[in-house]
Formats: C-alpha cells, structure tokens, sequence
C-alpha cells in the first residue's frame, strides 16, 4: 500500500521529506504562509529555540528507559502534527544565522529529523509524506471492521442537515486553529481516501484535544471545558469522488456525499444532537474570539510555548515529569522584533533564490535548502 | 457592460467552484465582522477563526493570500461556497457593498 521510504537512505528519507514539504509550499500555498495569529514562520523561530531540544530529550528518555519507538509515536496525537516538524527548519531562511534545532548538535537535529520520519512510519500505513495525495492511518481490515458496526446517516439531498454538517466541519476546524494558536494538525486528523469498494471512498474527520489543559492543572483555554467532547468523528462516504489529502491535512474533496456519521468521544450522534452541537460550538468560538480579542505577540508566544510543552504531557507523565515549560522560556517573549523580522525577511530571501525556476525546480531547490542546513 | 461580456475586475487561484453574484464586505480586522449580512461575498487578506460567524453568513469567499491548499480554500470548499484566493490587493481594489460576480470555477471577480 503507498510507497514506504524504510529502505532508502537516511538523507534520501529526508530530502524527500522536504520535497512533500517544498511542494505543498511552492503549490498549495504558492509561497505565502499563513499569517494568523502571526506569520507561521514567526512561529516556528520560537519552536527552533526549545520544541526540537525538548522533543529529543523527551524520546530519548523514553527508549533509555524501554519504552519501544511504536508506543511513542502512538502518544504523539496524530501523523499530520509530526508531520508539521519539518517546518521548524523553514525560518533558517529568514534568518540564516538561526540554529534549527537549539541546544542540540547538528548530529542531534539530524537525529531528531529521522525520528520524526520514523514516529511517521508507525502511524502511516500508506506513504509517509502523502505523495500520493492519500493519509491513509488504518488497513482495510481496520476500515471494514469499523464500518460493520455503524449505521450511517443518509444525505438523501437533506439540505438542512448538508449545512449543518459543513458548517459544523468549519466552526471545529476555525475552533482547532484557535486552540492550537494556527496549528490546529494538534487537534485534529482528517485520512483517508478508504476505497470501500462500489465507487465508494471513506474519509474520516477526527477532531481531538478539544480541550486543551482542561484536565491539566491550569486551564490553557477556560472556555474550551465548555465544548462536550474531547474527540469528535466526522465519517463521510463519497460516491464518484475525487478526493486529496496531503501530509498536512490539507484536503480537497470533490464529488457527492451519500452517507455521514459522526460520534462524540464514541457515541453517535443523532441530527438533533448534531444541530445543538453546532450551536454550543459557535458559542464557545464566539467566547474563544472574544478571550483573544486583545492578545498582544507576546500573549500568544506564550500560549504557543504552553501548548507546545502541553503537547507532550503524555510523554511527560509516562516518565513522571511534570510538562510545564520552564520558566526561562518565557524569555522568548522579549525576541518578538527578531522573530517579526526573520518572518518578513523569508519571504525577500526565497525569491531571489528561486527566481527563473520552473516549478518543479523551485521544488528541488528549496528542498535542498532544507536539507543542507542539516547535513 | 450587457450580462454577455461581464467587465472583469480581478483575477486568482480558482479555489471552491460556483459562481454567484453578492455585495461586498471587505473584512480587513475581525471587528468589521458585523458589516456581513447573509450572503454577502466576504472579501479578507485571509480568513482566520476570527471570521467564522462571517464565513456562516457568507455567499462566496474572496482573499488576498494562499493558494489552492490554503485555509480559505479549504474552509470555501467546506462550505460548499465559490472561492477565489490570492486576489493581489483584492481589499484596497474592491469597495464595500460593491455588487460582484465572484466565478470560484475560473477564478475571476466580475463586476456586476
């Protein structure tokens, strides 16, 4: 199923890594990142200085005390957030004198890239990086057990429960990108195309850690304990479909939709559970947006720093620590000009770069870029 | 300007498909989300959880960042609306309560 990198060499691994990455760069989002709450590359300037180290550490610990790389991966929420650890690299573009990967060596952070393909290795069951426009997490005996025990809803044209369902799909997905300060693959997982045979395709849409630090000793959103569920499954059977997804979750379905079902931590939910569903979301993210409303940079640098270190509280609590990050960090807090300017700057520096370029070229080249600034 | 050969005003990234006609609201900060009036053509540098009550009352989403894989072409297709990204200047070119043709399958902002 899909192609597995395992037998390819470790820079070969990588490189194609960067290529998946490059790729969605150069052609999803044609060289622009998004700017909310600020420029993702601001926010990966902040992840270089304590998220690789920590992330390391955090595995290495783990192995040192037995616990296998499979049972790891299997904290770490789902494939599209560690998928999202190649970007930490991209602000070295901004600001080329910016160490990846602080505090570790350069045979740490090479280290700490190759872990990251492997954590992918043991969630995805198809390609890796998603190259075939497929995240595929489960085998299709997995796929068939699952949908044996559901009774889906029918679209039958139901106009009133198609809008509910696309807006529902939109308030969680605005509502993960608040909760996880623009990096919402830590809430949620959408795989998929499952070819369940008749032209029909599976996509399943999981929303999770939709409250993050409820359960932790300080709540890092209070208004997000008012959200019912802390896992929400949207799956949707498409006939005649053409359907993408990429190693970030971007996704681009077409085609029509015949069946849904949706549960909430495990228990399906009826229409009318799915419309006062939908109300009680808007209203939290209403409540979310005005709790945000005044944020300076330097009350988002924080909450990033404390999902980031929350993020890893699985990890954390098989090793009996505690996941607060350490004071220091905070300190970051002060570099918000440096981080603004690498932001501004990546934008000038690549285009000079890769300027007369076809495409693929641009590619091939920004991928490299990547990749020498870790060998 | 006849129905047959509609002016264009602007073009990008053909980004969710359709083609409606609404006014504009150009939404530059989350405080002028009050502005939108069910199906308006909501028109923003980029869309963020900020604009959601907005993108619930919008007829078609126009935005001056991101690509085909980007989040306001995403949460277009989602909706089931027309979306058109990576309109250079779209905010400052398009005025308020402009009517427009917003054709998400070619990409293109026509006047109305």
């Amino acid at each position: 199923m899909g192609i597995r990198v395992l037998s390819m060499s470790n820079r070969e691994n990588i490189l194609e890594a960067y290529k998946a990455l490059a790729k969605f760069v150069v052609f999803g989002a044609r060289g622009q990142p998004p700017i909310w709450p600020f420029s993702i590359i601001e926010t990966n300037w902040y992840y270089t200085k304590f998220f690789p180290y920590e992330i390391y550490h955090t595995i290495k610990e783990l192995e040192e005390k037995g616990i296998d790389i499979e049972r790891i991966s299997k904290l770490c929420w789902g494939p599209s957030a560690i998928s999202h650890w190649f970007y930490i690299i991209e602000p070295t573009l901004g600001d080329p004198k910016l160490n990846p990967f602080e505090g570790l060596t350069k045979k740490e952070g090479r280290e700490f890239i190759e872990k990251t393909i492997e954590l992918l290795t043991h969630q995805r069951k198809g390609d890796n990086f998603c190259r075939d426009m497929k995240n595929i997490l489960l085998s299709q005996d997995e796929v068939n057990k699952m949908l044996g025990d559901k009774e889906f809803i029918e679209m039958n044209n139901d106009s009133e429960i198609k809008k509910i369902l696309c807006n529902l799909t939109m308030t969680l997905w605005h509502y993960t990108i608040l909760i996880q300060a623009g990096h919402r693959a830590y809430s949620q997982e959408f795989h998929g195309p499952y070819d369940i045979g008749e032209g029909k395709s599976l996509v399943i849409k999981e929303f999770f850690n939709l409250k993050p630090g409820a359960s932790a000793h300080d709540i890092i959103w209070r208004f997000s304990s008012k959200i019912p569920y802390e896992e929400i499954k949207i799956f949707e059977i498409y006939k005649n479909s053409q359907i993408e997804i990429d190693m970030f979750n971007h996704y681009k379905i077409s085609g029509e939709m015949v069946n849904f079902f949706i549960t909430g931590d495990g228990d399906s939910l009826s229409k009318k559970e799915l419309k006062t569903l939908l109300k009680v979301c808007t209203a939290v993210i209403s409540e979310g947006n005005k709790t945000i409303k005044n944020f300076s940079s330097s009350d988002w640098v924080e909450k990033i720093i404390n999902l980031r270190y929350l993020w890893l509280k699985p990890h954390k609590d098989i090793l009996g620590k505690d996941w607060k990050p350490p004071r220091n960090i905070f300190n970051l807090t002060k570099k918000i000009n440096e981080a603004k300017k690498a932001g501004e700057q990546f934008e000038k520096n690549i285009i000079p770069l890769v300027s007369g370029l076809s495409p693929n070229e641009v590619v091939d080249k920004i991928a490299q870029l990547f990749v020498n600034k870790i060998f | 300007m006849t129905k047959n050969n509609p002016k264009i005003i602007l073009e990008g990234t053909p980004a969710s498909s359709g083609k409606v006609t609404g006014k504009v609201k150009i939404l530059t900060s989350p405080k002028d989300v009050k502005k939108m009036k069910k199906g308006d053509v909501l028109v923003a540098p980029e869309t963020n959880p900020e604009y959601t009550l907005a993108i619930i009352m919008a007829c078609a989403i126009v935005t001056e960042r991101g690509g085909i894989l980007s989040h306001p072409a995403i949460v277009a297709r989602e909706m089931g609306i027309p979306g058109v990204v990576g309109v250079k200047d779209v905010t400052k070119k398009l005025k308020d309560n402009m009517t427009i043709v917003v054709d998400g399958n070619k990409g293109i902002i026509y006047e109305q």
